[in-house]
């Protein structure tokens, strides 16, 4: 699969993006991708974003979907800042996508909240 | 292991009275995965973030296949797409829909591949 190539200029660096797969490592916590466990992590990480922005933490809310016969995806869209996790259970790996407008914290966020997960180092920062 | 192809999209120059429209940017959410043959599974989030420098809008629905989000910046003329599939898309294809509603000038465009290698035994 390509892009065409057309046109590429810089556009002004407005948002930072952070993307990164995870991979459950040897002696993690059973249930390391269990849906209600993925889902409390996006929380948190929606509860951060918003706090950072001023947001009401009542903003927070989780849109899941679960696949058949496993996997989930779960999404914060705030003003401002987007966090999504999907799973794929079956190969122990999940992705998380990250964005708004502070990089650094993005990125700590990612590495605290992935206990019982080793983040292996393919961040992608873009703006 | 490839999980699937991540598109990203920084354009700018977008006609102002198409980046400011709400309901251009649902449009897009609504029918842009059909128009690749992508699978939306459930409904589009969306929604106005008033500040000082201005407003922006923003969306997100999710797909069987991962998702698509858009960014619209207004006072800056910018919109920022991510389309992350595990399944095989067009980018021309997205880029020549978004472009025939935002008529942006300029485009950055980058292809990532998701996932991880595969560990090595022993």
């Amino acid at each position: 699969m390509s892009i065409p190539a057309r046109r590429p200029a810089p556009a002004p660096r407005i948002w930072d993006r952070h993307q990164s797969t995870l991979r459950v490592t040897a002696g993690t916590p059973e249930g390391a991708l269990e849906p209600a466990r993925v889902c409390e992590v996006l929380r948190e990480v929606g509860h951060r974003m918003a706090a950072a922005e001023g947001t009401p933490a009542g903003a927070v809310q989780l849109q899941t979907h679960h696949f058949q016969p496993q996997g989930l995806s779960v999404v914060v869209v705030l003003p401002g800042l987007r966090a999504v996790l999907h799973t794929w259970p079956e190969h122990g790996l999940a992705t998380l996508d990250l964005a708004g407008a502070d990089p650094v914290g993005l990125g700590q966020w990612v590495t605290e909240l992935a206990v019982g997960l080793r983040m292996e180092p393919n961040l992608q920062p873009t703006g | 292991m490839k999980l699937g192809w991540h598109w990203i999209l920084d354009a700018r120059g977008c006609r102002p009275e198409r980046i400011a429209d709400p309901a251009c940017l649902r449009e897009v959410l609504d029918t842009l995965p059909a128009h690749l043959g992508l699978t939306a599974v459930a409904p589009p989030q969306h929604f106005e973030h008033r500040e000082e420098s201005g407003t922006t809008l923003a969306g997100l629905v999710l797909l069987a296949e991962s998702h698509l989000s858009l960014h619209a910046h207004p006072a800056l003329g910018v919109l920022q797409v991510d389309l992350f599939s595990c399944a095989h898309f067009e980018p021309g294809k997205a880029l020549a829909f978004l472009e025939a509603r935002y008529g942006f000038t300029d485009v950055e465009q980058r292809l990532l591949e998701r996932g991880l290698p595969e560990r090595r035994s022993g």
